[in-house]
Formats: C-alpha cells, structure tokens, sequence
C-alpha cells in the first residue's frame, strides 16, 4: 500500500483547480531530471546526418550514445505555407516533424519514417519508435535571426525573449500513441523509466536541431558573413509548446500517477522541514534564487491579463519573503527551520508566489529531491475492493468526496460544461450543455458529478443494501462499477483527485494544463485563452555542447543575464 | 499493420462505450478483449463477432439464487458483460473460506475468462478454468503468480457443453495434469508480444474503429472555433 503521509499540502486543499493553476517547475520536473540523467550517465549526442538545402528543408539525424544503447530523432523539415501553419491538432502540415527511434535508423527505417513521420496522426509508427512530435517554426524570431547571423551580427537578447524559442512543437506524442512503444515495454526495455523522459530527451533534441537549422540557413544566405549565434544569447532559446485541452483530460484519467507526481512533491517538503535548523549559507542561496525568480517574473512576457496579473503580484510578494529571510539573524538560525519560512509564505503570499518559495527551497536539497525525481512513475490499474460493505464507501465519500457532496448538480452552471471528442481528428473539446449538440457523447471525467449521483443514490437505500459487500452491490448495480472502483482505488492516494468540479460553468482549464506543465518542467506561461496556451521548455538550459556538471541545475527561472 | 496495446484498448474501450457499456463496464470488457489480441487469442474478432448480441443491449446484473450462490445460469449472456462482476464477486466470497468451485452453465464465451483470472491472480492465490471447446477437448487454463498456462487436459471429471468449471484458492495448488500446454502467458510474453506490436486483421479493425467513431462529437464549425479555444492563425 502506499504510504499516506500527513502531509503540509493536503491540509490546504492542494488539488483545488486555483492551487494546481499557481505550480512552478522544480527540480523534480521532467525536464530537469532527463537533462541531470544525460549528464550523470554521460550521454553523447551526435549529429550524424544534416542534409538540408540552402533553405533548411531535409532530413538530419541525431543520435543519443547511451550507456548500452542508442536511440536516433529524425528531423524533417519542410516548406509549408503561412495560411497553413496551425498550432491546433487539426493542422495536417508542420514546419517540422520528428521521430525518436529505439537504435540507429537504417536506410530501410528512414524510407519508412519519411513517409509517416510527416504525416504524424495519419502516419504509423513502429514499436521501435517512442516518440512522435511537430514544430512550426515562430515566424517573426525565425527570420529575425536568420537575418541578423546571415549579416555578421547577433539578434539582442531582448528580442530572443520577446519569443523565447525558434521552433514551437505543437504535439510532442508518445505512450503508445499512433503505434509508438507502449510505456509498459518502454519501461522496461529503455533508458526511459520515468514519465515522460523520452519525450523531454526529443524536446531537447529538437531546441539543438532548432539552433543548427536557423543556423544552417545563414550560413547559405551569406557565407562569407555569416555568424553562429553566441553562447549568452543562444542558452536563452527554448523550444516553444502550444498546449491545449488534451493535458486536463489525462490528469483525470490517471490519477494514480498523478498522485505520485504530488506525493513526490510533498515527500521532498517533508524531509526539508524535519531538518532542526536552517543553514546560513543555504539561506543566503534561497534569497539569491528568490531574487532570480523575481527578474523571470519581471522578463516574461504574455498578453493574457489574467496571467500579467498573477505574475506582477507574485512579483511584489516575493519581496516579503526575501526580507523575511533578510531579518532572520545568524544567532536565531538554529532556531529557525524551513517550515518557518513555508508557514510565513502560506500565511502572507498568493498561491502562485507559495510555490515558488517552496521550489526554491527545494532547490537547496538535491540530495533529497533528485532520488525521489527518478521514482515518478506509478501503474494506472484501478481496482475493486470487493469485500468492502457499501456502508464503508459511503463514508470514504463523506471523508475525501465533501467537495462533491456539497456542490448542487441540480444548478445548471454546475453542470455548464462537457468535456468531448470532436470527430476532426480527434481533437479534445469543451462544450457548453446547454447551448451546443453533442453532452450525449461526454467523455467520463466529471468525477465530481458520478460521487454525487452514487452518494445520494446509496444514501436512499435500505439498511440491508448499505451492509451489502460491494461485490453483491455491484452484482444487482454495474452501472456504478467505474466511480466505485475509482474512489476505492484512490482512498490511498490522496492528490489522485482534482476537488473541483471540473463541469461548472467558472472552470478555468487552463489551471489543469499549468499543473500537469510544471511537472513537465515548462515556463513562461503565456495564456492565449482560457483553453489554450504557450510555454517553453529548456529556456536558459545549457545545449549538448556546453553541458557540465556546473550548469546542469541552474537554469531554472532563467532571466537575459542569467548567462553573464 | 501494428498497433499498440494503447491503440487496442482504447478503440476498444470507445466501442463498448459507444454500444452503451456505462463506464467501467467498457473499461472491464476493453481490458478483456485487448488483453486477448495482444496474446494471440483474436479478442477483436471474438468482438466482432458478438457485436449483434452486444449492441445497446447491455445487461451487466446477475441474481443470485441465493446469498453465495456457486452455480450461475448465464443463459448465454457474454462474459463481457457478466464476467468482471462474477471475478468481483467470487473473489469476495474466498475471504472466509480456503477455496471455491464454481460453475457457469450456458455460458457462451469462456474465453473471456482468461484475462480476467490472469488479471485476478494479483489477488488470488490460485486459480484455474476448464471448459469444452468446439471440438469437444477440454480447455484447461490455471494461474498463479502472474503466470497463466493454457492447454488441453481430458483426465477430468465430465463436464458439460457451454458449462465452465472454476477453482479459485488462497491457499493450495489444486493439481490438474495438462496433456499439453497450448500457451504460457508471463510478464515475458507479455513484453515480448509489446516489442512486436499487434497486427488486428484489417477487417475487423475497421469495424471496431466504426463503432469507435459512435463516440466522437461530430464536426461543426461552432465547435472548430469554440470548442478548443484556438486560433488558427499561428503565424507569430
């Protein structure tokens, strides 16, 4: 069984819509820990085929040499025209696509991968390949910079974080999906372990090929002239993502991994805050990381009001913490412990400005962070308790499902929206019940709804039905076998089950999206409604080339001078 | 052409949502049939073939003769349905006794039964099935430890046309010799069978699939604007 600690986190409500909506990249997010695996394990990457023409379109390959096996992303790249560039999921064209291949690709994988990889949803995939992605290219920065290096000069940094990123992945697939490797066999059989590592290590691939390309195609405008681009201005390009409603779905879907995700999280808190005092030079790093937080926050750029507004608050309020940890004297630091500084933050500070304090403090302690960032993985099965009597689950409802239980399903604005997919490609979509066709075919992800129904219905019931086992129920009741099974299963994962109703009609998706991100390891949030958004991943991070046991956990939070 | 496990199970799945399986009835009787084709036994075909008694006609309750009742009438209803509660059920019923034998009569798919005792042997000690296949052999399969073996055995007691014989125990191997074992089933197989991918006859993939698209919402331009909240235009 897993253990349930008593936890700083729960007793807050952490898996409220608000609080999952204010998370921050930490040293446990996927990025940080695939890039920290590469150089632990001495990763080589090289790049053995790049043959494109002088305007960037071809093939080029990359293989990743690890300890006893080598996996290959092949980039294709291509002409599209503007009206056809799309970041939504029903685009049919890309700038550029990519495959990651268990193994060197042979010349009969490559005839292969170019005609489906191109394709992505439309093509297959072998077993062989883990990962599928896209990117198109973001058009201003891409030519900007194509221009200034094909001249002799460098873009301005300022100009890189206007954007951020050259290519922008639009989907970035694995798990399965489209006939890539299961993540069971996955597992088992690669270097990839965790979640979603396999997809980091393409992503990361992807930022190199995008700095060769952009490159490449200087190079050929002027080749007397042309520059590469500096080490300073280069490390602050991403790799962009556009990211939709797909993220909110698979939180529910896989509640067990997300509680690991939280459970992780909250182990590494727990640990910090048992150490009896705080150690000067610690504390003096954390005000120097909470200062750094504090010039992202002032360099990030989004149009969404809703996000500048976040951003500018926390901005202010970390203030109050750097000062705080300004005013705790020498002599008072063995009296004082972390949890100090997370209690004064969860009492002064907005959510958004908590979590950072708390990942900036997880920060100072690889040593208790970055074993439990290799153990992230966890089985999505879900199972009956079928001896239990239907009295017990109606007090695991009253316990954990109050949220549920107090909320009126019978007010239409708390069963506003329906979560759906569309028939264009499959594409993830919200409805409106009351307005739009389609709520018969709702997807089963308003959990809050199906407890409330099965609570009520097994309150109405005799005494003889509530001492029933839940076996014999379920016998006379299928009907009820996916919401029991899934509030059995969950009694011992407390952070597996969002306690919002995720149906009404004020919900924001966007905060699913942001929570399942920061466990991604993505930053500079930039909304672009309340269903979609753009973030970046590996801003600041060192590439290949320059990748040291130095620079391999200091990009978190990158900022223009982050690389003086 | 391959497909994964993912691919399977999750047609899968939108096919019995889509023939009116209430969730975790569709994920029960999707696990059932993806866990056969990914070790050889042609679950979508079996589903294709059971797609007319399946279609909206759900019946997934079972009355009991009596409160522990160990004989069942499945008057020919699928496993699909039937088969995840019965597992539930009996296993309930092995809390307070060593062992149990169990008879379904009229019972139409017994092969349904595999990946539901494979899947219960995280739970039970031991387990084992026999029935009458088409050819009058009797079917064996036993489990335990995450290992199924399937076979023939004909040194055992009669059994019945369309009845299905169970053991389940916590505590013994209750011991029957297999003329042959047909299969072995392990966490090995399993990843195995992963590495190379499922290849469905094309057929009964497109069928399965059809089903599949009962459940997506069809196309509309409101939804193409509205639906995801984006913008085409991603030319930034």
């Amino acid at each position: 069984m897993l253990e349930k600690s008593p936890t700083i986190n729960e007793s807050f409500g952490y898996m409220t819509l608000e609080r999952m909506g204010s998370r921050y990249p930490s040293r446990l997010s996927f990025s940080r820990s695939m890039l920290r695996r590469m150089k632990q394990e001495k990763w080589v990457v090289d790049r053995v085929k790049f043959d494109l023409d002088k305007d960037g379109y071809g093939t080029a390959i990359y293989e990743i040499n690890t300890l006893n096996q080598i996996y290959s992303v092949v980039c294709f790249s291509q002409f599209i025209p503007d009206e056809e560039r799309s970041d939504r999921v029903i685009a049919e064209k890309w700038d550029t696509t990519y495959a990651m291949h268990i193994g060197k690709i042979s010349a009969k994988d490559l005839d292969r991968l170019k005609k489906n990889t191109p394709l992505q949803e439309a093509g297959r995939n072998s077993p062989c390949e883990l990962v599928l992605s896209r990117g198109n290219k973001s058009v201003r920065l891409f030519k900007k910079i194509v221009n200034c290096l094909s001249i002799g000069q460098q873009p301005t940094i300022e100009e890189v974080n206007d954007v951020g990123y050259l290519l922008r992945t639009t989907a970035v697939y694995g798990s399965g999906k489209f006939g890539l490797s299961d993540f069971d066999r996955t597992r088992s059989t690669t270097h990839f372990d965790q979640p979603f590592r396999a997809e980091m290590l393409a992503v990361y691939i992807i930022r190199e090929f995008s700095i060769h390309l952009v490159e490449h195609i200087a190079y050929h405008q002027n080749p007397s002239q042309a520059v590469k681009l500096d080490a300073s201005i280069k490390r602050h390009i991403g790799i962009g993502n556009s990211t939709g409603l797909g993220m909110a779905p698979f939180i529910i879907k896989h509640p067990k991994l997300i509680h690991k995700w939280m459970c992780q999280f909250d182990k590494v808190l727990n640990e910090i805050i048992k150490i009896k005092h705080i150690d000067e030079r610690k504390l003096n790093k954390l005000s120097s990381l909470l200062k750094k937080s504090k010039s992202y926050l002032d360099e990030v750029l989004t149009t969404d009001d809703y996000q500048k507004t976040k951003n500018k608050k926390s901005f202010y309020e970390l203030d109050k913490i750097i000062d705080y940890c300004k005013s705790i004297k020498t002599s008072d630091l063995k009296d004082t412990r972390w949890n100090d500084l997370i209690k004064y933050s969860e009492a002064n500070l907005s959510f958004d400005a908590q979590e950072i304090v708390k990942v900036q403090i997880i920060e100072l302690f690889p040593e208790i962070a970055d074993p439990l960032a290799e153990d992230m993985s966890e089985s999505d099965d879900l199972f009956i308790d079928p001896s239990a009597t239907v009295n017990e689950l109606i007090n695991i409802i009253e316990n954990r499902y109050q949220w549920s239980i107090d909320t009126d399903f019978q007010n239409k604005n708390n069963t506003y929206l329906f979560w759906y997919v569309s028939e264009e490609k499959l594409e993830p979509r919200l409805g409106e019940r009351y307005n739009e066709p389609g709520a018969e075919l709702e997807q089963h992800l308003g959990i809050g709804k199906m407890v409330s129904e099965l609570y009520h219905f097994l309150k109405e019931n005799s005494a003889e039905t509530k001492n029933l086992t839940i076996a014999k129920f379920l016998l006379i009741h299928p009907e009820y076998r996916g919401i029991i099974r899934r509030i059995q299963t969950l009694t011992n994962y407390p952070f597996g089950e969002v306690s919002d109703n995720i149906l009404a009609k004020n919900t924001l998706p966007l905060n699913m999206l942001r929570f399942k991100l920061s466990f991604f390891g993505a930053s500079r949030y930039d909304p672009k409604s309340d269903r979609w958004l753009r973030v970046s991943f590996f801003a600041g991070a060192p590439f290949y080339e320059e990748l040291n046991s130095q620079n391999v956990e200091d990009w978190g939070f990158a900022t223009m001078n982050s690389y003086q | 052409m391959s497909f994964s496990y993912y691919e399977v199970y999750t047609t899968s799945l939108r096919a019995f949502s889509s023939m009116g399986f209430p969730y975790g009835a569709d994920e029960d009787a999707a696990y059932i049939i993806a866990w056969l084709e990914l070790n050889k036994f042609n679950g979508l075909n079996s589903l294709v073939d059971s797609i007319e008694v399946l279609d909206n006609k759900y019946d997934g309750k079972i009355k009991l003769n009596s409160h522990n009742d160990t004989s069942i009438d499945l008057n020919y209803a699928s496993l699909l349905m039937k088969g995840p509660g019965l597992i539930d059920f009996y296993q309930s019923e092995l809390d307070d006794k060593k062992d149990l034998h169990i008879t379904l009569n009229n019972c139409a798919d017994p092969e349904y039964l595999l990946p539901l005792l494979f899947r219960s042997s995280k739970k039970i000690f031991y387990c084992n099935a026999l029935w009458l296949d088409t050819n009058s052999l009797i079917q064996f399969c036993e489990v335990k430890n995450n290992i199924m073996k399937i076979g023939i055995a004909s040194n055992q007691e009669p059994i019945n046309k369309e009845q299905v014989r169970i053991y389940i125990s916590n505590e013994h191997k209750f011991q029957k010799k297999f003329d042959s074992v047909t299969c072995t089933i392990t966490s090995k197989t399993i990843q195995d069978n992963l590495a190379n991918g499922i290849s469905p006859d094309e057929n009964n993939w497109k069928i399965i699939s059809k089903l599949a698209a009962r459940t997506f919402v069809p196309e509309s331009e409101e939804s193409r604007i509205k639906g995801a909240g984006g913008s085409d235009d991603a030319n930034d």
